[in-house]
């Protein structure tokens, strides 16, 4: 008898260590054309479970592969993402898909499948190599002291993308592909526009991101060192870059999913930046000149007592000026669907195309409406009468002149200053 | 989890004919005993995809056979990990069938009570279902039936009515193990309560 019990034993430990030994779900590299679960948009921004093939992937417990590295929780150090790669949790069901156990895998996923889906559409409007690869990711970062919940930020020092701790009930920023483009697009705009860069550098923005002092800051345009004070042009234009950047982003978040309320599907506050607005109307296709914004900043600046609340007020005003320049390429997109009859995802791909040559040409010293609009028409491949038209009218509403007309010039269309 | 019923049925009736070929083997120097353990308290220590330690708290009911210094016992337990919000949830549905093989190393018992520690090795399966949900659709997802293993260490407390009845309680950790298992081996503890019948 007891060589029976000897014998179970020996059977029972050996498989014991079999089944703790064998290859494991979370360690191995999922097979190529592997397909994944996760929450899409379908095109207009209605969302849908669907299995999708994640590209690239080396290895299913960190999810890290050629779009992306994910840091759970991370800190800056160095100027560079720091922390620890996640762990991610499936199940693989009868037909091989992967299926996340958890929301933050299933966040993980989707983040994965934007990237992969952004990159490729970097390649085809001719942002190909602005971009290193893979892209590093932070999920579920904390903002010490609170406050930083509920928002997504590209970090341009770090060049990573920052998913904070989504706390609603709504659809969580990190499988929102319209934020996520959005923050994609901050990227491109940091690295194309010249003198962004060395701009941003001044406002000793993130340079301690996971600081209280930090958290009160973020809800703020700027924070000026002790040695520095900022004059009213410098403020112009940081209002007015920070402005294109966010709006030039909305768009890129609407070119992306069809959904002129991305932000609100996560944010149902932000109903203000919405892009879903009738075609006509101030604002909805014109831009502040570099005078208007000045005069605003004058004005606010006598009707705040702290400096803070005013720049609190100024975040505001850049983010309503970015409004205005989402909606008017949102409405020229449409103008070019109808002038060519293109589908819409072609007419905002133009559009797109023409904003990544747009973006090297802005300068600082003359930004404003003409310098945008008419390099805008320049980008445009093939610019037809009546999106010229629509551009000089844009122009027009902007500045209150009339100052260009439309020029046919070997079958294309651009627009000139009136002789 | 018709897979884990079916597995429950197939060690239940093993464990039946192996106590009815102990009885018929030899002469019981003590009586084989049945254990029912209606009431089990489980936590296993899982890290989640933050690297957070969780421990996962499930029910656990087991029913067995004991003669002498060695038992058997088949156990069933379940739990359920839920995260996400009103829009984008996750629900996953956890349940294993063990079959777990004891050897009582250490014993003392009279006609009153008993203690013993013992050590023990389990082989069985675990079904995984992950229930998504986004925006009132849910779709349905499971891993099948895979095979897991374990070793315990623990002790119990045996205290007896009479020459039939008695009440039992158990305190054991343990190592499980499985190939994807969110930590492999996932340790845990098991705390149970249960009647003694004396066949």
């Amino acid at each position: 008898m007891k060589r029976v019990f000897s014998r179970i034993i020996l059977c029972v430990s050996s498989t014991f260590c079999l089944i703790s030994c064998g290859s494991s779900l979370d360690s191995s590299a999922p097979a190529e054309g592997s397909t994944f679960l996760s929450p899409m948009p379908q095109e207009g921004g209605v969302y849908g479970l669907e299995k999708v093939e994640l590209l690239g992937v080396k290895d299913l417990q960190s999810l890290a592969g050629r779009f992306v590295n994910f840091f759970v929780s991370p800190g800056i150090v160095d100027g560079k993402l720091s922390g620890f790669a996640p762990k991610a949790r499936f199940i693989r069901n009868s037909e091989g898909t992967y299926v996340p156990k958890d929301d933050l895998t299933q966040q993980m996923v989707a983040v994965y499948a934007h990237t992969q889906r952004l990159a490729a559409l970097d390649d085809s409007l001719g942002a190909a190599g602005v971009n290193t690869w893979p892209r590093d990711i932070g999920i579920s970062v904390r903002v010490q002291g609170g406050g930083g919940q509920n928002n997504a930020q590209y970090n341009g020092d770090a060049d990573a993308v920052l998913l904070m701790m989504y706390t609603e009930k709504h659809l969580p920023i990190p499988v929102n592909g319209g934020i996520l483009a959005h923050e994609h697009f901050h990227s491109l705009f940091y690295k194309l526009v010249p003198g962004f860069r060395e701009l941003t550098a001044s406002l000793h923005e993130d340079k301690s991101l996971f600081t209280e002092k930090q958290t009160a800051a973020r809800g703020s345009l700027l924070v000026e060192s002790p040695e520095r004070t900022f004059t009213d042009e410098e403020l112009t234009l940081i209002t007015y870059f920070k402005g294109l950047n966010e709006g030039f982003a909305d768009f890129w978040g609407w070119m992306y999913t069809g959904d002129p309320d991305f932000i609100v599907s996560s944010l149902p506050r932000e109903t203000g930046r919405s892009m879903n607005v009738k075609s006509s109307g101030f604002g909805v296709y014109a831009l502040p000149t570099q005078e208007t914004v000045l005069n605003e900043i004058v004005n606010a600046k006598e009707s705040f007592e702290q400096k803070q609340e005013f720049y609190f007020y100024l975040s505001g005003y850049a983010y309503g000026l970015g409004t205005m320049a989402s909606r008017t390429l949102k409405v020229f997109s449409e103008t070019i669907q109808k002038s060519r009859d293109v589908t819409t995802i072609t007419a905002r791909h133009i559009v797109g195309k023409a904003l990544i040559k747009l973006l090297p040409q802005l300068k600082a010293a003359d930004i404003g409406p003409e310098q945008i609009l008419t390099k805008l028409a320049q980008s445009v491949d093939s610019l037809t009468e009546d999106e010229c038209v629509w551009l000089n009218q844009s122009l027009a509403e902007s500045t209150g002149l009339k100052k260009y007309s439309c020029q046919k010039n070997q079958e294309i269309f651009a627009l000139e200053k009136a002789k | 989890m018709r897979g884990i019923f079916l597995l429950v049925s197939v060690m239940f009736s093993f464990m039946c004919s192996s106590a009815a070929f102990a009885q018929g083997l030899e002469a019981p120097a003590e009586k084989l005993e049945l254990q029912v353990f209606p009431i089990g308290s489980e936590v296993r220590y899982e890290q989640n995809t933050s690297l957070e330690w969780v421990g996962r708290n499930s029910w656990n009911y087991a029913l067995g056979l004991q003669k002498v210094a060695w038992s058997f016992l088949v156990e069933y337990s379940s739990f359920t990990e839920n995260s996400g919000n009103a829009t984008l949830s996750t629900e996953r549905k956890f349940q294993e069938a063990v079959a777990w093989g004891q050897w009582h190393f250490l014993r003392s018992q009279t006609e009153q009570w008993g203690y013993s520690f013992f050590g023990g090795l389990g082989l069985g399966g675990y079904q995984e279902e992950v229930l998504t949900s986004l925006s009132g659709t849910v779709r349905n997802d499971s891993s099948g039936v895979k095979w897991m293993s374990g070793l315990a260490l623990g002790a119990e407390v045996k205290v007896y009515l009479n020459k039939t009845f008695g009440f039992m309680g158990s305190l054991e950790g343990r190592a499980l193990t499985a190939p994807d298992f969110d930590s492999n081996p996932t340790w845990s503890g098991v705390l149970r309560l249960g009647l003694i019948l004396s066949l």
